[in-house]
């Protein structure tokens, strides 16, 4: 279970072309990025200034698993 | 335009990124993710990291703890900074659990014999504050002289050695000071107001003291005094040993620094008498400093 936690970003966060959200894990010591965390779920909330198509900001990504009922794994 | 959510495909080892596409523009909202840690050997802190155009990092957005190694979180991040709060703007100060204010800024002042440290706590976007009790306010010594025979005569002083009977809680502001013949006397060593209480203690034995005969303490450092005592003490006759014996007082008040003289002080500390008869004597010194500026008295 993950548990919930906050944290704050500026108001008003304007963010041109070209600009890069990093989703990351530090080192509370070192600020050094630690890899062994893995990220889902990622998503933003944007107000979309340039009106676009904004989904092609994030990389090709190994897809979420989803179970698949056992049933339809039996079924012919 | 309305507000879109943009959300990720997929799962990905940090770090993961959103590059705002080619002549977009987006103010942004919210953002979420769940940052497992199952295979985290250590704790670790969820960020947001804005990366400008040229690979320049503009800022990094943490939460206020870390997740323990092997544990997971969902992060939410939305804007909190200064202005973005219902009061607008500032930080919520609690004592003991009990909101006191919200203001932008907050003033920590050493006193009252506390001192604190304030540091900036990066790592956990926090600022540390830690309280140590200071070597300042009610700081003491108490010191003894080795027994010195004062001869008898008011003309010349006996001078008294506190080699190695120092003791103090705060051994900066106390400690010995090297005075003629090889003697040690206290040393007042920082700004402040001291209470300073000698007793010099003499006996010349089975012999009657001359009458009205006294001891006297004679010390012109430690401070500009605007409270003291003569410093005489009368001698007398025990009536239960039958000696000869004295006790001489010196108690003063004085302030070190601000418009006062100023620290280190010490000197030699002597006494002289006239019971008739050389006199066994030794001397107690005891200092209390009550206030660290020295500016207050004189």
């Amino acid at each position: 279970m993950a548990a919930p936690m906050t944290a704050p970003i500026p108001p008003g966060l304007d963010l041109t072309a070209n600009y890069t959200l990093e989703w990351t894990a530090l080192d509370p010591t070192t600020g050094a990025v630690d890899t062994s965390v893995v990220i889902s779920a990622a998503s933003l909330l944007v107000d979309n200034l340039g009106g676009g198509d904004l989904t092609t900001g994030f990389p090709d990504m190994e897809p979420l698993f989803t179970p698949v009922p056992v049933d339809l794994q039996t079924s012919p | 335009m309305a507000d879109v959510q943009i959300t990720a495909p997929g799962v990905v080892a940090a770090p993961l990124d959103y590059l705002v596409p080619g002549s977009q523009e987006i103010i942004v909202k919210a953002a979420f993710a769940t940052f497992d840690g199952t295979a985290a050997a250590a704790a670790f802190l969820p960020c947001l990291r804005v990366v400008s155009p040229g690979g320049k990092v503009v800022g990094e957005y943490v939460t206020d703890s870390s997740v323990a190694a092997g544990a997971s979180a969902d992060v939410s991040f939305f804007p909190r900074g200064k202005g973005g709060t219902a009061t607008g703007g500032g930080v919520g100060v609690e004592h003991n659990d009990a909101l006191v204010a919200t203001e932008p800024n907050i003033d920590f002042e050493d006193g009252g014999g506390v001192t604190w440290t304030v540091t900036d706590d990066a790592p956990f976007s926090r600022v540390k504050i830690a309280a140590a009790a200071g070597g300042g306010a009610l700081s003491w010594c108490f010191a003894n002289s080795a027994s010195v025979s004062v001869p008898n005569g008011t003309v010349t002083s006996t001078f008294f050695d506190f080699t190695g009977h120092l003791q103090t809680n705060d051994a900066v502001t106390y400690t010995l000071a090297a005075q003629g013949g090889g003697r040690e006397t206290p040393s007042l060593n920082s700004n402040g107001i001291y209470i300073v209480f000698m007793v010099a203690q003499g006996s010349i034995g089975g012999v009657a003291p001359a009458a009205g005969s006294a001891m006297k303490i004679a010390n012109s450092i430690y401070g500009n005094e605007p409270i003291g005592n003569p410093a005489v003490g009368t001698f007398y006759v025990d009536p239960i040993t039958g000696f000869g014996q004295v006790k001489a007082t010196w108690l003063w008040v004085f302030d070190l620094g601000g418009s006062g003289s100023s620290p280190p002080q010490s000197g030699e500390i002597g006494v002289r008498q006239n019971s008739g008869a050389a006199c066994s004597t030794s001397v107690n010194f005891f200092a209390v400093r009550i206030d660290t500026t020295g500016d207050g008295i004189i």
